[in-house]
């Protein structure tokens, strides 16, 4: 009814002919059926890797645990009935994706155990073509397991990834290098040009902390690196590892175009620095944003000092209340008589002096 | 001796167990944290061996209940690395012993042994 009212009927039955209406719900029929076959077809396709590994599975698992629990797997036979299997890519996978997860839980005779088991069923193979794929995910599929079935022959291949355009493979690649070499392993920042984020730094830092320490080899290198990711990276380290020889370097970053370097610069040189630190910090807060502001006088705390009192006092009555209270608290800590300049202010400007007073107070009865 | 393993990989669990009972030991499996309950209840196990990430019940809960009975026995933890946190936290509820992912089996033995020789002393 509203379509006759309003014509659409009229003028749509004169431009199209009922020819093509059929035409299109032919095609529209067509193109459902087809998604439908298709849907189904993947769903087939799905239930049949899982049925195929379910089949499998038990009898793999009891057979991967009997060898790898000997006290050597060098030389193991392999029944008659899995080796048929191995032929198949998809079982190969299974026992590579097994043996992988059981490496990662265990150290020492089962650890060296599954490595023979992986060496002797020629699994590295799998795993070394995966790098060859055009396809991401599998180079990091086959970076990983590469990477802990300790493969380090692979060094040339998988250091190549540590720069590369995808930034899983990229992940997955410096990783491994680190998981193999530990601290030397971090010369993949001298080329790296790909932003290393910062969650993988901090993946990175974790990774180390759990390895022994060695010496840096490029320091200076990397903190004037044209990737500002690698200076900010080259500064956490400095800062974990109280690099305190790159100090002046560090100094350098507080001038850098990149904010996260600076505001990563003043952390560091908080940690590392000498007696001129704090001032420097404090010459650095009159170019800087809010963000880095409000960084500087969060840091102060471990380096600052009588000195800085008049730039305190100073910053007390500028800026933002954050920043304000930010430098009452530098100066409640650090200076002498930093409190009792606080009660002053308190009595001559109550608003806001009187209540960042009394809760600088509170936290220091606490 | 019975020792109740819970671990909700099958693979691991499967590897504990049988380096386990190469050295004498009687095991009890679970995969999931409400069947290890159970069996701690009708079986009365003499050390348990708990991963902290398990379904349904987590390895801390299962410390804190069995730590609550009167005569509670020895439990180590296993824990994934960096799990630093979780495990001082099983450790305060009463755990005995905890293990990081990778560990060696020789070393989760020892700890079985210590702690199971220690109870013999105390008993």
């Amino acid at each position: 009814m509203i379509l006759l009212k309003t014509g659409f009927n009229d003028g749509f039955a004169r431009h199209v002919k009922p020819v093509y209406m059929y035409g299109a719900s032919v095609v529209f029929i067509l193109v459902t059926i087809a998604l439908v076959i298709a849907t189904f077809y993947t769903l087939y396709i799905k239930k049949k890797k899982n049925s195929f590994k379910k089949s499998i599975g038990h009898t793999l698992e009891e057979w991967i645990t009997e060898v790898i629990i000997n006290e050597s797997s060098v030389g193991v036979a392999v029944p008659e009935n899995l080796e048929k299997l191995f032929k198949k890519p998809q079982a190969r996978q299974l026992v590579i994706d097994e043996l992988v997860r059981n490496k990662s839980s265990f150290l020492g005779s089962v650890s060296e155990n599954i490595i023979n088991l992986y060496y002797q069923l020629g699994l590295n193979v799998d795993s070394r073509i995966k790098l060859d794929d055009s396809r991401t995910h599998i180079q990091c599929q086959g970076i990983h397991e590469l990477c802990v079935m300790e493969q380090k022959d692979q060094l040339q291949k998988v250091y190549r990834f540590t720069n590369s355009i995808n930034k899983d493979v990229r992940i997955e690649a410096q990783t491994a290098v680190i998981q193999w070499y530990g601290f030397k392993g971090l010369r993949f920042l001298d080329v790296v040009s790909f932003p290393i984020t910062e969650f993988q730094q901090l993946k990175l830092l974790e990774l180390l902390r759990q390895l022994p320490f060695t010496n840096f080899s490029n320091f200076n290198k990397w903190l004037t690196s044209t990737n500002d990711t690698v200076v900010s990276f080259a500064l956490k380290l400095a800062e974990h590892y109280n690099q305190v020889q790159v100090h002046k370097e560090a100094e350098q970053c507080l001038q850098h175009k990149n904010e996260a370097v600076r505001v990563q610069a003043v952390k560091t040189l908080a940690k590392i620095g000498d007696s001129k630190t704090a001032h420097l910090l404090t010459l650095a807060y009159e170019k800087e944003k809010f963000t880095n502001k409000l960084n500087i006088l969060k840091e102060l705390p471990k380096i600052a000092g009588d000195n800085q009192r008049d730039f305190l006092i100073v910053q007390l009555h500028e800026g933002h209340e954050y920043l304000k209270l930010a430098a009452a608290k530098v100066l409640a800590k650090c200076t002498s008589e930093g409190m009792e300049i606080l009660e002053a202010k308190s009595y001559d400007t109550p608003v806001p002096y009187k209540d960042i007073f009394l809760h600088l107070k509170s936290e220091a009865e606490r | 001796m019975k020792i109740l393993i819970a671990e909700d990989d099958s693979l691991i669990l499967k590897t504990i167990e049988l380096c386990l009972k190469r050295d004498g030991f009687e095991i009890i499996c679970c995969m999931d944290g409400l069947d290890a309950m159970e069996k701690i209840e009708q079986l009365n196990p003499d050390l348990i061996i708990v991963d902290i990430m398990l379904p349904y019940f987590s390895g801390l809960e299962i410390v804190g209940k069995v730590k609550q009975n009167k005569n509670p026995v020895p439990i180590i933890v296993i824990s994934a690395m960096g799990q630093q946190t979780v495990v001082d936290e099983a450790m305060k509820l009463g755990a005995d012993e905890y293990i990081s992912k990778p560990f060696n089996i020789a070393a989760l033995t020892a700890h079985i042994k210590r702690l199971t020789s220690m109870e013999e002393v105390v008993a």
